[in-house]
């Protein structure tokens, strides 16, 4: 138990930092720091080697500390510490017991996933120039047991009705994504994941017409 | 004399109990380790200052994404900006962004982010033999030069996925992703090639590269537009796969004002929603789309046009689809 405090053990490796500087690794360990002692924190945890090395130990205490308190019913009244201090939509208290993995800073930005990866025909407003075939990345087929009725619902090759179903499931898509956000994973995994397979086909026929972005 | 060998079989007992005890706990263990990297790595993701190039595979198809961002006082910036193929580009501020979507006619979108509907991972539910997935903790690899250990998150079966990641040993960096299915077929990865924890990052760094016709009041807006995050009672529970359990419900409205009700299913980690809107009566075929890894069913039935979307495996959308058609068959004009 004595090795697993976490003073003894940082006092020991940690001889060349002051105490204050100890106080605030562990507070950003524990998520405590605002942003601006963060931002410090940080930027001075990227330069101080003895720092980095402390800040790596710190971790490994934590987690023995961590492991020899789940032993314990002690993890009962962290998680519930730990729920109501996190801020819910609604802030109800049926959904005390959900508490994010990943903060809900990160998830917020999930609604990017599906934007970049809806695809340029799926935003014609115009609907003047027909994207040329099936939305690219789209691929519909009837499921096994529906076979029989297959046909009408499938047109093939472009049409109104096809375009406004196509925005109907990619509206969707988009509502899903904002409600549910990323699982948890950070902005630029699911930023990406919705890219199409056939997007790239299309922008190299459009570079061949006309330079589509102004650079600044 | 009888009482002699019943102690040393007590003690075997207790040692044996004890041994049990220590084995059973031993997963549980390598479970919480693993929550507490996750716990790191979004710490690190949000927290740290960073740029770097990042590379995104599927079916062979690479696109590759510098990233910048930031994070001080004044909140978070970051800068997506795609450096080969359709130009694309996002720019977050705070809550704040901006997208420029490819295209014929590229389109620039600004959008405030609101609150997700779905509040986050259940702790309890992802750990322990009633969760849907098994983590563990795996070896160590070397990605964009860095030492990363490896977090396995495998779904206990086919109506979901897993994943892969790897994180940074120091800091918890998310340095690699992997969206892996049941059979641990990798069906995409995220990885950055090279990466500048801590980098000094000026203002300038965030302003957008691309420029696209202004887009407003379309259907990408309406559909950005928060729909509400009450938990109404809803009238339809349909029989879902094991481990999704229903976490919001209400209802919405679209482009034409039309209302819709929608049901938020989620494991912990892999979700999805069903959106009901009326229709006309009649039954038209079932049909599966896909975007990628998200699925999306649709179906029509007494009266109702259902809508299943999520990233799950497009049996999970189908068999929650199935259910909604076979209630719908029963109840017509619901």
């Amino acid at each position: 138990m004595r090795g697993c405090d976490r003073c003894w053990t940082i006092n020991r490796i940690c001889k060349h930092m002051t105490e204050s500087s100890r106080e605030n690794l562990s507070s950003l360990m524990d998520g405590e720091l605002d942003r601006r002692g963060r931002k410090f924190l940080l930027r001075r945890l990227s330069g101080d080697a003895d720092m980095k090395a402390a800040w790596g130990r710190m971790h490994t205490v934590r987690a023995c500390l961590h492991r020899e308190r789940l032993a314990g019913s002690d993890l009962v009244s962290r998680v519930a510490d730990a729920l109501a201090e996190e801020p819910m939509p609604g802030g109800r208290p049926a959904q005390r017991w959900l508490r994010p993995v990943a903060g809900g800073a990160i998830a917020a930005s999930v609604a990017l996933m599906a934007i970049v990866g809806i695809n340029s025909s799926m935003l014609d407003q115009q609907g003047g120039a027909p994207a040329a075939e099936e939305a690219s990345g789209f691929v519909s087929r009837s499921t096994s047991l529906d076979e029989p009725f297959t046909q009408s619902a499938v047109p093939v090759g472009y049409s109104e009705e096809r375009r406004a179903e196509r925005e109907r499931i990619s509206g969707y898509v988009l509502r899903h994504h904002q409600a549910a956000g990323s699982g948890g994973f950070p902005a630029w995994v699911p930023i990406v994941t919705g890219l199409d397979e056939n997007a790239q086909a299309d922008q190299a026929e459009q570079a061949i017409e006309t330079p589509i972005f102004e650079e600044r | 004399m009888a009482t002699i060998p019943s102690r040393p079989f007590s003690t075997v007992l207790i040692v044996t109990l004890a041994l049990a005890a220590a084995a059973a706990a031993a997963p549980a263990r390598g479970e919480e380790d693993v929550q507490h990297w996750l716990d790191r790595m979004s710490r690190a993701v949000e927290a740290l200052d960073y740029r770097g190039t990042l590379v995104h595979v599927r079916n062979g198809q690479v696109d590759t994404l510098r990233v910048i961002h930031r994070s001080d006082e004044n909140g978070v910036r970051e800068r997506i900006v795609s450096i080969d193929g359709a130009p694309r580009e996002v720019i977050r501020n705070g809550d704040k962004v901006r997208c420029v979507l490819p295209g014929d006619n590229p389109v620039t979108l600004e959008s405030r982010l609101t609150g997700r509907l779905l509040p986050s991972l259940p702790v309890n539910r992802l750990l322990g033999p009633e969760s849907a997935y098994l983590m563990s903790l795996g070896e160590r690899e070397r990605v964009a030069g860095m030492m990363a250990r490896i977090i396995h998150i495998q779904p206990r079966d086919a109506y979901r996925y897993g994943s892969r990641l790897w994180l940074e040993e120091q800091t918890g960096m998310l340095l690699r992703y992997a969206l892996i299915d049941h059979d641990g077929r990798q069906l995409q990865q995220v990885s950055f090639t090279s990466l500048e924890l801590g980098a000094n990052i000026a203002d300038s760094e965030f302003e957008p590269e691309f420029i696209g016709r202004e887009a407003s009041g379309t259907w990408v807006e309406q559909a950005l537009r928060p729909s509400g995050t009450s938990l109404q009672r809803a009238s339809y529970a349909p029989r879902v796969p094991r481990g999704f359990r229903l976490v919001n419900a209400g209802q919405g409205s679209g482009k034409a004002g039309e209302s819709f009700e929608y049901l938020l299913y989620s494991d912990g980690l892999s979700s999805f929603s069903i959106y009901v809107e009326p229709a006309d009566s009649g039954n038209v075929a079932s049909r599966v789309d896909a975007m990628g890894p998200v699925h999306v069913y649709t179906t029509q039935s007494g009266g109702r046009l259902f809508t299943v979307v999520g990233e799950v495996p497009s049996a999970t959308v189908e068999f929650v689809g199935r259910q909604l058609r076979h209630a719908g068959r029963r109840t017509p004009q619901g």
